[in-house]
């Protein structure tokens, strides 16, 4: 297997660490030193051709090859057996809706969350439960964290130069997690968006940080306790809106159960947040976050909602996203009574849902 | 021992810093701007002055569909071909 990067000798892998944050390779964090050895292990796993390209990845433009996923993926620490979900992760990634430039770039805080489901989920062993946004499993973190990777070496996005976020958010480092599939009584999020029962996938959808909502009561009272935590003035959501805002909104299959076994649908659950988790105009006009001195007197009302929305009255309750189907749901985090909110954007970073290759189909 | 570059090949490294030729005058040539759709005040006000200091014989102006996309291949074509020079963004 003949690989095209360049070959740079060190004497041991400190001395590879070090130059990796010197030439400024890394995001901020150690890395793995990628020797040929592991990277041709990662390749041969998958199966790929290492120069094939999947892709610019922007600001950059650095070309996704496979080579290049192969050797960040090394770097994060990830087993060859996590491969084939890095790469279907980038590729859903490079997809038009997700706007990776917007992405990489922006002013506001959001980043791509990966979400796995399906077998190989449980066959890699990506959490699912408890902690599921957080720390202690090999599999959510290194693969998370391939994917940085990955946007950092090939799109060059460092923080000011040129990425504008102002605040970003820990899951800049790794943002990948599973749906309890088991403890979901629905169906599952790639089925749901239209992937067959069975198989594996990978959704991209680029959001905030996690907002907990605690709460264990009747489904009406933690539907409105959601909606309570969804809906607030300054939210991109809602200044965006029309311009590609979407929202996901984890529950834990405790909650999801109980919403189930009151007779709540997913489609109801997300009908219903969508006409109660909204803000009054006039408070978006009190607050004054339809217009910034940069825009020069726009107004995004004007540039960005649809017209439906009735400006001549304030007291019109305004939606954070155009449909209810634009509210993914996933169950998530254990046996508790508790939610979870993810904001998404606004511009774009819409969820893709990408299959994981089986290795039998792969060339 | 040795290890890989993990950085991205790209086509645009040498073009990065790569200015457009300046004319020495905008008297007399077709101005374009491509709007990125947030500041329509902004570009209005920018192609105000430009008409009073430079005297131009006309400006263009262009919307980007998404603000936070880059341009359509096709609408940068469409401007350059319309105009002698075009400023096709702008940071805040």
């Amino acid at each position: 297997m003949e690989l095209k990067s360049e070959r740079i000798d060190v004497a041991d892998a400190g001395e590879a660490v070090e130059l990796f944050f010197q030439r400024r390779w890394t995001d901020g964090l150690a890395i793995v030193p990628p020797t040929e050895e592991k990277v041709v292990e990662m390749l041969r796993y998958a199966g790929r051709d290492p120069s094939e390209a999947l892709g610019e990845i922007p600001p950059y433009r650095g070309m996704a090859t496979i080579e290049k996923l192969a050797i960040n993926s090394v770097m994060a620490g990830c087993l060859p057996e996590y491969f084939p979900v890095v790469i279907a992760a980038v590729e859903a990634l490079l997809e038009p809706e997700s706007n990776l430039n917007g992405i990489q770039t922006t002013q506001s805080s959001v980043e791509p969350l990966i979400i796995v489901n399906g077998p190989i989920a449980r066959e890699l062993g990506i959490n699912a439960t408890l902690g599921v946004f957080g720390r202690g499993y090999r599999a959510n973190g290194t693969i998370g964290r391939a994917v940085r990777l990955i946007l950092w070496n090939l799109g060059r996005n460092f923080p000011g130069e040129p990425d504008r976020s102002t605040y970003s958010h820990p899951g800049a480092w790794s943002y990948c997690i599973a749906e309890d599939e088991e403890g979901n009584p629905w169906e599952p999020l790639h089925v749901e968006r239209g992937l067959p029962l069975g198989s594996s996938a990978v959704t991209v959808f680029s959001c905030e940080a996690p907002i907990a909502v605690s709460v264990r009561a009747s489904a009406e009272q933690c539907l409105f306790a959601l909606c309570e935590s969804i809906a607030y003035p300054g939210c991109n959501c809602y200044r965006f809106l029309g311009g590609g805002t979407q929202l996901l909104v984890g529950m834990t299959s405790l909650s999801a159960e109980q919403l189930h076994r009151e007779g709540w649908s997913k489609q109801d659950i997300k009908r219903y947040l969508w006409e109660h988790a909204r803000v009054p105009y006039w408070k978006m006009e009190k607050a004054g976050v339809l217009s910034e001195p940069d825009f020069a007197g726009s107004n995004l009302a004007d540039l960005l909602w649809p017209k439906w929305i009735d400006r001549s009255n304030p007291d019109t309750l305004v939606p954070a996203t155009v449909t209810p189907d634009d509210i993914h749901i996933v169950v998530c985090g254990g046996r508790s009574g508790r939610f979870v909110v993810c904001h998404g954007w606004g511009y774009g970073g819409l969820a893709v849902t990408r299959e994981v290759r089986p290795l039998a189909s792969a060339p | 021992m040795k290890v890989l570059n993990p950085v991205g090949e790209t086509r645009y490294e040498e073009m990065k810093d790569r200015l457009a030729p300046r004319p020495h005058t905008l008297e007399g040539k077709v101005i374009g701007f491509v709007d990125d759709g947030a500041g329509q005040a902004y570009f209005d006000r920018i192609a105000e002055l430009l008409h009073d200091i430079c005297r131009p014989a006309a400006i263009v102006k262009r919307v980007k569909p998404l603000l936070s996309s880059p341009s359509p291949q096709a609408l940068l074509e469409d401007i350059r071909q319309r105009c002698d020079v075009v400023v096709v963004g702008t940071g805040i």
